[in-house]
């Protein structure tokens, strides 16, 4: 299977996974959700047009988190366990972004700053995950079925989770003595 | 090269500024605050106020980052602002007090942000941050460093086992993420502006110790590559020489 096709599927799976969240009114993988299908929009659009597509681990990665994201309100999932698991594809998404920004913008960066930006990049997509439920879930923010501990707890559990994963992510980097994250290394390349 | 760069206004800055958040912070413990904040999260968060106001002048006694007068002077201001006002209750006073504080906060650590990744554009060879890049990437990381203010909020509160932060309704937090959201917006808006002049830069580079960035930069550049590759050695000379 072509790795543009993998685009094309993953942006097809997001679209599907946002309805799903909508309709559960799960703000928090919404925001992931809706974020995926521009990031998947942009790499299946220029990889159609120009040949160019991200590596498959980064795009089934953030796909499977986006999708434990979804499952945890089916599985009864509540309180700080659910949180976890609900903002656990923030940081895939920011590490989808940062590699997006690689390809196609031409940035160029060491594991440090790599490992820098997804940590803060994650944080961000809580912050709009927080704002997106002050749109859409306003009525239970008036009536105090959600308090401003639950929005703390999200953003504790998306930060533990991020710096989790990132040092995870940095020691696999380690190992295989990536230095540098570079546009060739991200599209054709061994990463 | 320091004594150049370090003015009486700098011992202003250093000294007496983390001071005054000591004395309101003391003010605080001893609960002489404005009753709508507890005695504890009062004197925390100044102690904390006085921490952040000394690092920029720190750094700039150190000779590691130059900030100017017109950086760090609204800068302390800005964290002070925020722990004396919690002392007297303008939160409580005024409800649009915490947004414009928030917004205002967001634009200055913004700015920040933008120097810093000048910076390591300025001074590096491998690592790249292109217009788009960079001004993306200010937005986020000031949007997520005021998530990681509103986690500090949160943990503060958990720690002192104050109920302020805990029970209230959600819109506190979440107004102010989108303000943070919206003063990082302002800013990548300026400095879009900004960075199609070269200038800037310039000014960039103007605010560290040339020599010292210049090693960090090419440190940074030979943390990018291998031992085995031939450039390794050529940037290891540079330093050396820059060194010297």
């Amino acid at each position: 299977m072509k790795s543009s096709h993998v685009s094309v599927t993953a942006l097809i799976l997001s679209i599907i996974l946002l309805v799903i969240n909508l309709r559960q009114t799960e703000t928090i993988t919404v925001t992931s959700c809706a974020i995926c299908i521009v990031l998947f929009g942009i790499s299946s659009y220029r990889s159609i047009v120009r040949e160019e597509h991200l590596r498959v681990w980064i795009t089934v990665v953030t796909l499977i988190s986006l999708v434990i994201g979804t499952l945890s309100p089916f599985l009864g999932l509540k309180g700080t366990v659910a949180a976890f698991l609900e903002t656990l594809p923030n940081i895939f998404v920011a590490m989808l972004i940062i590699a997006e920004m690689i390809a196609f913008m031409g940035m160029r960066q060491d594991r440090m700053l790599f490992a820098t930006f997804s940590v803060f990049f994650s944080m961000a997509i809580a912050s709009f995950a927080a704002i997106v439920t002050y749109v859409i879930r306003i009525e239970e923010i008036r009536s105090e079925i959600i308090v401003n501990n639950d929005i703390i707890v999200q953003f504790g559990a998306s930060f533990i989770t991020s710096v989790v994963v990132i040092i995870l992510v940095n020691r696999i980097m380690k190992k295989q003595n990536v230095r540098l994250i570079t546009k060739e290394a991200l599209l054709e390349g061994s990463l | 090269m320091r004594d150049k760069a370090w003015g009486h206004l700098d011992n202003v800055v250093l000294y007496v500024l983390p001071g005054i958040m000591l004395v309101f912070s003391a003010m605080g413990f001893l609960g002489y605050n404005h009753e709508s904040s507890t005695e504890w999260y009062v004197g925390f968060t100044n102690i904390f106020c006085a921490a952040m106001v000394t690092i920029l002048p720190l750094l700039k006694r150190k000779g590691w980052f130059i900030a100017p007068y017109w950086l760090i002077i609204p800068v302390s201001l800005n964290v002070m602002m925020y722990g004396i006002s919690l002392f007297l209750g303008f939160y409580h006073y005024f409800w649009w007090w915490d947004e414009f504080t928030h917004m205002l906060s967001s634009m200055l650590v913004a700015i920040l942000v933008f120097i810093a990744l000048g910076a390591i554009e300025c001074h590096t060879n491998h690592i790249s941050l292109p217009k788009p890049a960079f001004l993306l990437a200010t937005f986020l990381i000031t949007v997520g460093i005021g998530n990681a203010w509103e986690l500090f909020e949160g943990t503060v509160d958990f720690l002192v086992s104050s109920n302020h932060m805990q029970d209230i309704d959600a819109f506190d937090t979440l107004t102010d993420t989108t303000m943070d959201a919206v003063g990082a917006l302002i800013v990548v808006a300026i400095g879009a502006v900004t960075l199609r002049k070269r200038r800037f830069y310039k000014v960039i580079s103007g605010m560290w110790f040339e020599g010292r960035m210049a090693v960090m930069g090419k440190r940074w550049d030979r943390r990018c590559i291998s031992p085995d590759d031939p450039e390794y050695e050529d940037i290891c000379e540079e330093i050396g020489r820059l060194k010297d």
